[in-house]
């Protein structure tokens, strides 16, 4: 086995024990590591898949953005001085039965092979960053553009809804 | 790279993810469950990729899935926080009432 494909089998490994370990884990903020530990997993993935700009913004966006607000948010929600929340469940024989069975459903259409195509080389002087930008500027700048109001709206609406408003009396 | 453990790998995720969106009595949690569905999302984008890396289609999506995955985390963050304030509490279950 080649260090290539051992980097890849650990990465592989490393995003589905955090991710079974995030469905486990009791404590949230534990949870929260568990989740950082399965993106930075995905990201070191897309870098063995030649995503490399994918790879990056993942670790920007989710990394850094993502995870940072979520810890925000647990530590708002979150009684001072008292002990992390536990994480109660509900409903797990219904919860374990829908994702079970999703699961070994997509296994059986993944093990039928449907999706064999031939997998074509890169060429070596493919630049990646160049040809996203370019397509992101060509052919989808439509979803680009559209990308560029829905943010601007995230960013009013989050900050008009998690505003402190006085009380009226 | 092999593709093959890639769609096992993605299906797992978005197994967890929906087995933690529905167990999971704490609404942060249900958000981290939508992020491992999202990212579930993105794997199989960048493995189907890889067959045709001339054109990129696939990291393009994935690019936009992953802005509209932050887009979600911040204003689902924004309500839980109101919905705290108000009630005192995160567990989706025990926001009964729609009168404030």
């Amino acid at each position: 086995m080649s260090l290539l494909n051992f980097t890849f089998y650990f990465f592989c490994t490393m995003v589905a024990g955090s991710a079974i370990t995030l469905l486990f884990v009791k404590n949230i903020f534990h949870a929260a590591l568990a989740l950082l530990s399965c993106l930075l997993g995905i990201a070191a993935l897309f870098i063995l898949c030649m995503a490399e700009f994918s790879a990056v913004a993942q670790i920007l966006l989710y990394a850094g953005g993502v995870v940072v607000l979520l810890i925000f948010g647990i530590m708002l929600t979150n009684k001072s001085g008292a002990q992390p929340i536990a994480i109660g469940n509900t409903g797990i024989f219904g919860g374990v039965l829908v994702g079970g069975s999703l699961f070994f459903l997509m296994l059986f259409f993944v093990n039928k092979s449907i999706f064999i195509l031939p997998i074509q080389k890169p060429s070596a002087e493919s630049n990646t960053i160049k040809t996203i930008g370019v397509e992101l500027l060509t052919d989808y700048v439509l979803p680009f553009e559209i990308t560029g109001i829905l943010l601007l709206a995230v960013l009013a609406g989050a900050a008009t809804i998690a505003g402190f408003k006085p009380s009226k009396n | 790279m092999p593709i093959q453990p890639l769609y096992i790998l993605s299906a797992l995720l978005l197994s967890i993810g929906l087995v933690i969106v529905i167990v999971k009595r704490n609404a942060i949690m249900v958000l981290m469950g939508i992020e491992l569905m999202l990212n579930a999302a993105n794997i199989n984008l960048i493995a189907f990729n890889q067959k045709t890396p001339q054109t990129l289609d696939g990291q393009v999506f994935s690019l936009f899935v992953m802005i509209i995955a932050v887009c979600e985390a911040a204003i689902g963050l924004a309500i839980i926080l109101q919905v705290y304030r108000h009630y005192k509490t995160s567990v989706p279950d025990e926001v009964t009432e729609l009168k404030g």
